[in-house]
């Protein structure tokens, strides 16, 4: 079973927004998933339409409990047509403060989250990142079999893809090759010149890991906004190749996946008059 | 890029791979029982520890030993209860006072026995 992290100590690069189009792709496939949202901010929680869960993440980092993840989630408000939606590890703004005890635990508390991951049955397990370098990170990253570097093509971005690369790589030599670099996934790709030369410096500098951008569509931001996956929005003009675009990034991070039954190809991408760059997609 | 450059000026440095990373600070900080380096074989017994089996390792262990303990015993979940460990009696140093008077006396007892012994003889 695929655990993915995604990740990036920078933040406001869209690793949530990617999280949630992973999330709604294997879904709509017909996978069972199970979305982690080990961001106190909560966007992946209240992107999935969950406002006020029972339970959260914090319970299975708040000690060791082997298996718990799946007691511990809540289903979701979204609707598919496949008829599966994901389940929920959910954060809350309270999780913040699990990490400063995350760090002082005398027997380490690193892999809390791998333990509560033991054993459970989902088709695919994603996990948000929080935009920083402490225990919740790791704790994704120790959970983790790959992880997907999320970057938008932009100088500080761009930075920031080198620094957690040099993460991973220190946590996996340590950890038997664990977690591997799936590759980097660019985000919010628009039309400026400054956008298409970080674009370029990242195909230059990293070459195949740079998956086929997501670019920039007021689409995905609306989704965010209405709780709702981006292959539910229906007509809305350029939802559809979004969705698209989020169905080849699941193909190229989750390739096992790839051809799966249960798959709806999204429609062709129509003729492009979607006001591109009108709006914050990231979340 | 001929016609927009903004590094032009100044190449952003790429982090040194050769200094410690940030994160070094966090996994250094973790117990081996959580973090076995590459290359060793680890096996979990019933109880919980882990033994960490020297002979496959590069000199992180010890050699000297055949195969290191390392007690785990603290991975317990919450919802079960802990098992209350059996009464271990120990001695106390006033149960070490009382040992000593009995031998005392036991002693003067002996010596008067003994005198009054050699006085009837």
């Amino acid at each position: 079973m695929p655990i993915v992290a995604v990740v990036n100590q920078k933040g406001g690069v869209g690793k949530t927004t990617v999280t949630l189009g992973l999330a709604s792709a294997a879904a709509q496939r017909g996978k069972r998933v199970l979305v982690v949202d080990l961001d106190p901010q909560a966007n992946a929680t209240s992107g999935l339409g969950v406002w006020e869960p029972a339970t959260t993440v914090d319970l299975a980092l708040e000690t060791d409990r082997p298996g718990s993840a799946s007691s511990l989630a809540v289903p979701t408000a979204w609707v598919l047509e496949s008829g599966m939606a994901p389940d929920l590890l959910a954060s809350t703004p309270a999780l913040s403060a699990r990490e400063p005890q995350l760090a002082n635990d005398p027997v380490g508390a690193q892999d809390r989250l791998q333990l509560a991951l033991e054993g459970n049955d989902y088709d695919l397990v994603v996990i948000d990142c929080p935009p920083s370098l402490g225990l919740l990170t790791i704790n994704g990253l120790f959970a983790a079999d790959r992880a997907l570097i999320v970057t938008e093509p932009g100088a500080w971005a761009s930075d920031g893809v080198a620094n957690v690369q040099l993460t991973i790589s220190r946590i996996a030599a340590r950890r038997n090759g664990r977690p591997e670099v799936a590759g980097i996934a660019v985000n919010r790709l628009g039309r400026t010149r400054d956008a298409h030369y970080w674009h370029t410096m990242l195909l230059e500098q990293y070459g195949s890991q740079v998956f086929a951008p997501v670019h920039m569509r007021a689409a995905v931001a609306e989704a965010s906004a209405q709780s709702l996956p981006i292959h539910g929005l229906g007509n809305r003009q350029g939802a559809s190749d979004a969705a698209q675009e989020f169905d080849t990034l699941l193909d190229s991070v989750v390739p096992e996946m790839t051809g799966s039954g249960g798959r709806v190809v999204a429609p062709a991408p129509s003729a492009s008059t979607e006001p591109i760059g009108g709006s914050d997609a990231s979340v | 890029m001929p016609a927009y450059d903004p590094q032009r000026t100044r190449n952003r440095p790429a982090p040194a791979t050769d200094r410690p990373a940030p994160v070094d600070a966090f996994l250094d900080a973790m117990p081996p029982s959580r973090l076995i380096p590459e290359g060793v074989d680890s096996d979990t017994k019933a109880r919980g520890d882990a033994v960490v089996n020297a002979a496959d390792t590069d000199g992180a262990v010890n050699p000297i030993a055949e195969e290191s303990v390392i007690d785990a015993a603290p991975r317990v979940t919450a919802d079960v209860p802990r098992q209350p460990s059996p009464p271990v009696v120990r001695p106390t140093s006033d149960n070490r006072s009382k040992i000593a008077i009995a031998v005392i006396a036991a002693t003067i007892a002996l010596v008067a026995v003994l005198l009054l012994r050699r006085k009837r003889r």
